[in-house]
This record gives structure tokens, sequence and C-alpha cells, in this order.
């Protein structure tokens, strides 16, 4: 199945959200929805889902504009920040729920099993529950979804290191036995990466990078050495940003040189730093 | 597609239906015991006026809640507005059919544990339809009268929870305080005026609401059809 979104543009008031957001999510994979906050990265896969109606632009599937058609909908689970469960709601019944609705999309089994790693107790209301064990109830349902698109925005919003590590376990684990679009929204970047085979990275509500996991890797690299050293070899690339420690100066840059004097280290930038320095404001690169 | 979110919300509906009658049924045990203790009350008790009014502002609030409720679990399951709205209409719908079958149920018991108070139900007694015939065809108009009605209470309240789910904070005071001025105002204008507008008005509310038994239902069965397309109309783009 063909996702693409077609200049999609979204204000809230006086905010510009999106501004012509046009991007393709065809292969199954796993996808990382990167962007500071308040780049507009909810509010895009609220777009694609239909929760938010965008004021231009298409999202479109195998060529079909998105409506208010139940067929469309059914393809696309969004576990988002906001609880959209009623309140009393305990976590046997939202599998039974999502049974219902999804039919044979959903592995009830799975979801238990999900629940029953966690430790989440299936009989709690989720009102009762605490922020990380919300995480885990809503993200548990997720994972348990044979659906062709599947989205997590903020999964793992107060879960400790433990849980954490299992859920990105869960997540591979997911998108290897069933392929489908996952797209991850988050700000753990670092823990993300790994697992992501394509990035998107948003910026004041448009795409400022969309590449390939590799492709990311070779995108820049950073050269450490003595400032004088590092500022006259690094003056004949596009420069990201610098940071300096004593007399030590390293500076981000595009592309992977390799013909760096003796004294200078040259390194990947791993993704992480590269969306800090890509996406840092002035006063930001400054301080 | 449209199965599970009218299972949903109808479920969640008719238990709530069960906490209010199991409140009714111990009202109607109490009655007894109230009756013995303070027998000078048995001419105006709370059995001259009937089930509908209870029922009325349950399934209002019912429909209240059933809006919110039903759009997300569209939103998070993967459900259309269409079929949000065409469940949660469908729902109240039975719900408003169940509420009208028990209140038709128990009435006349009501009538009977109360010492045989003569029991018609306040609405009806208000507007004095002219029912004939056997018992029967009594319990039949009953029950289809109050089907209606409640369908339309039901409605009004699915249109008000939708116009106030798209409303902003600042929107919804306004509406709502609106909503209560224009009540106030127009309640003591409606007694005074004697203009030919509003005796047309009173003339066409005569005859929505009072000419018939069916010109009622009729009525109701129009208003409830409005309000529901009004609310898919709200919700659509909520």
């Amino acid at each position: 199945m063909k996702l693409s979104l077609e200049g999609i543009k979204k204000t809230f008031g006086n905010v510009k959200a999106l501004e012509n957001v046009s991007l393709s999510l065809n292969e199954p994979g796993i996808y990382g929805l990167l962007g500071r906050n308040g780049a507009g990265k909810t509010t895009l896969l609220n777009i694609i889902c239909r929760r938010v109606f965008p004021d231009s632009g298409a999202v479109m599937l195998d060529g079909n504009p998105i409506g208010d058609c139940d067929e469309q909908l059914s393809l696309f689970h969004m576990m988002g920040e906001k609880t959209y469960y009623d309140e009393d709601l305990k976590f046997k019944d939202a599998v039974k729920y999502a049974e219902d609705f999804y039919g044979c999309g959903f592995r009830k089994d799975q979801a238990l099993r999900y629940a029953d790693l966690f430790g989440l107790d299936a009989g709690k209301k989720i009102e009762k529950l605490s922020t990380g064990y919300k995480t885990i109830f809503k993200s548990s349902i997720a994972l348990a979804l044979d659906i062709p698109f599947v989205f997590f925005d903020e999964p793992v919003l107060g879960l400790d290191a433990n849980h954490r590590e299992m859920f990105y376990k869960l997540l591979l684990e997911d998108c290897s036995r069933d392929p489908k679009v996952i797209v991850v929204s988050t700000h753990l970047i670092e823990e993300v990466a790994p697992l992501v085979e394509r990035f998107i990275i948003l910026k004041e509500g448009k795409v400022l990078m969309e590449k390939s996991a590799e492709s990311m890797d070779a995108y820049a690299s950073s050269v450490t050495g003595p400032k004088e050293s590092v500022e006259s070899y690094v003056a004949r690339f596009q420069i990201l940003g610098r940071s300096f420690i004593g007399k030590l100066e390293t500076a981000y840059i595009v592309g992977q040189p390799d013909d760096a004097p003796q004294g200078l280290t040259v390194q990947n930038l791993d993704v992480q730093r590269l969306f800090i320095e890509l996406t840092n404001t002035k006063k930001e690169a400054m301080a | 597609m449209l199965r599970a979110p009218f299972k949903k919300t109808l479920v969640n509906n008719l238990f709530g239906i069960a906490i209010f009658y199991s409140f009714l049924v111990f009202l109607l045990i109490l009655v007894p015991l109230v009756l013995r203790l303070f027998p000078q009350l048995e001419q105006n008790i709370m059995m001259n006026g009937g089930f509908e009014m209870f029922s009325l502002i349950f399934i209002f609030v019912l429909a209240l809640t059933t809006v919110k409720d039903n759009l997300y679990a569209s939103m998070v399951f993967g459900r259309s507005r269409k079929t949000a709205v065409l469940s949660g209409v469908l729902s109240l719908v039975v719900c408003a059919a169940v509420l009208a079958l028990l209140d038709s149920v128990f009435n006349p018991l009501a009538s009977v544990i109360s010492r045989g108070v003569t029991y018609w139900g306040l609405m009806f007694q208000i507007f004095k339809f002219p029912v004939t015939g056997s018992p029967f065809s009594y319990f039949r108009t009953y029950l289809i009268w109050r089907f209606f009605l409640y369908c339309a209470m039901a409605m009004f309240g699915y249109l008000l929870s939708s116009i106030n789910y798209r409303l902003n904070k600042l929107g919804r005071w306004i509406f709502w305080v609106a909503f209560g001025l224009i009540a106030i105002i127009l309640l003591p204008v409606s007694f005074e005026s004697s203009s030919p507008f509003a005796f047309a008005i009173a003339g066409f509310i005569h005859f929505c609401l009072a000419s018939s038994v069916w010109g009622f239902c009729l009525s109701m069965l129009l208003f409830s059809v409005v309000a529901s397309f009004g609310s898919w109309l709200l919700q659509r783009r909520a």
C-alpha cells in the first residue's frame, strides 16, 4: 500500500503547524519522525489518521484521497500521547474492543502477552495507571495490530530504561513478523536510531530532511582538533555547527572527508548530533 | 464496520439504564414503606407524576455523554465520523425503545404498589390525548408515544453535545449562557405576547405536540431526524 502526503498545510490560529508537507510512506519498515517541540510531528500523524483536518493538501492511499471511510481508516492506528480511551476502561476490555473493531487485524493473545511482559495489571482502570503504564496500555494494543500503518507518537513517555528497551525489542519483533509501515515520533533519538530505517526530520512545520539510515550516517561528520587546524581544514565544507572544549574545537560538517591532516579526528555524525545541529536556533548555536 | 462501535456504545448505555432502573425500582420498593409510615402523603405522593420525567432527563444526559465516547473510540480504532454518529444514534434509539418498554411495564406496577393511585404519566396527563380501547391498546399507544418522545430528547442531547464539542471555551460560555437567557426571555414573552406571529408559532407547536398521538410521534420523529443530521454535520469535521 502506498501512502503519500501532498502539500499538507495546517495552521492553528496564528501558528503555522505544517507548511506544504509532501511525503511518501510506501515501503514497510520503521520510520523515525523527528522534530523539536512544536515542529508539527503530532499534527502530521493526526492528519494522516483524520483526527485533524488539513487546511489544504491531501493524504492519498494508493492514489485515492483518504476520506470519511471505514475501509481506509481501519488500516491505520495511532498510539498517541493523548489518551482517547474511556477513563474507566481496563486493559482486558480494551483488548476486546480492539478485537471487535480490527477483527483479524488484531492479535489479542499478543496484546495480553505484551501487557504481561511489561507487568501491566489488565484489570486496572486506565485512570488509575501511572503515566508509564498508560503508555504501556496504549503501546501493547498498538504493537499487537497487524494492519498496514501503525504510528507511535512518544511511545516511551514515562517508561523506565528497562521498559523502553523491552518496547524497542517488541517493536522490532512486531515489524519483522508483520511487515508494515511503522512511524515512531520521539525525542529520544539516540535510543530509537538503531531501529529506524528511514528518518524524516521536521523543522517549523516543514520537512527538513528525509533520508535512509545509511544516508543519514554518511551525511555529516565531526572534525575535532586544535582550533586553528580545524578552522583552516573545514573552511571548504558546509559547516552545521561548532562546539568548544578548552583549546579543542569540534566542527560539524556536511560530508565525509577522507583527507584530514594528522592531528584532526574525523568521525561520522550520529543522528542525535546531526539533528541538534540542523534544528538549533541561532541563539542556541551561539550559547 | 458499524457493528463494533454500535455494540460498544450500546453496551455502555444499557449498563447506564440498568443502574438508572435499579435506582427507580429501589424508589418503587420504598413507596409502600413511606405510605405506611406517612399515610397523610397518600394523595399527593410522587406517583402522581410518572417515570417519563426521570427517563427524559436520564436519556438526555446519556446522549450528552455518548458523543465524546463514541467519537474517541472511532478515532482510536480506525472508524469514520459517519460510523461514529450512526452508531451513537442507533444505540440511543435502542436505548429509547428499552426505556419506553421498561417505563410502560413499571408505570402500571408503580400504580399498583402505590395502592391504586391513578397514574397516567405526568407528560401524558398534560397533553390529555384521547386514548380509547382495550388495556393493550393503552399499553401500545403509551409505549410508542414514550419511544418517540425519548428518541427526540436523546437526539436533542446528542445535538447539543455535538455543538458543545465543536465550540472552543469562549464559544461554549456564550452558547450556554445565550441558551439559558433565550429560555428565560422567551418564557414570559410567550405568555404575554398577543401578536399573530406568536399565535401562529403556538398553533404550530400545538399542532405538532398536542393534536393527536400520531401527530406528536411524527413531529418527534422529524425532530429526531433533523437533530441527528445536524449532529453528523457538526461531527464530520470534528
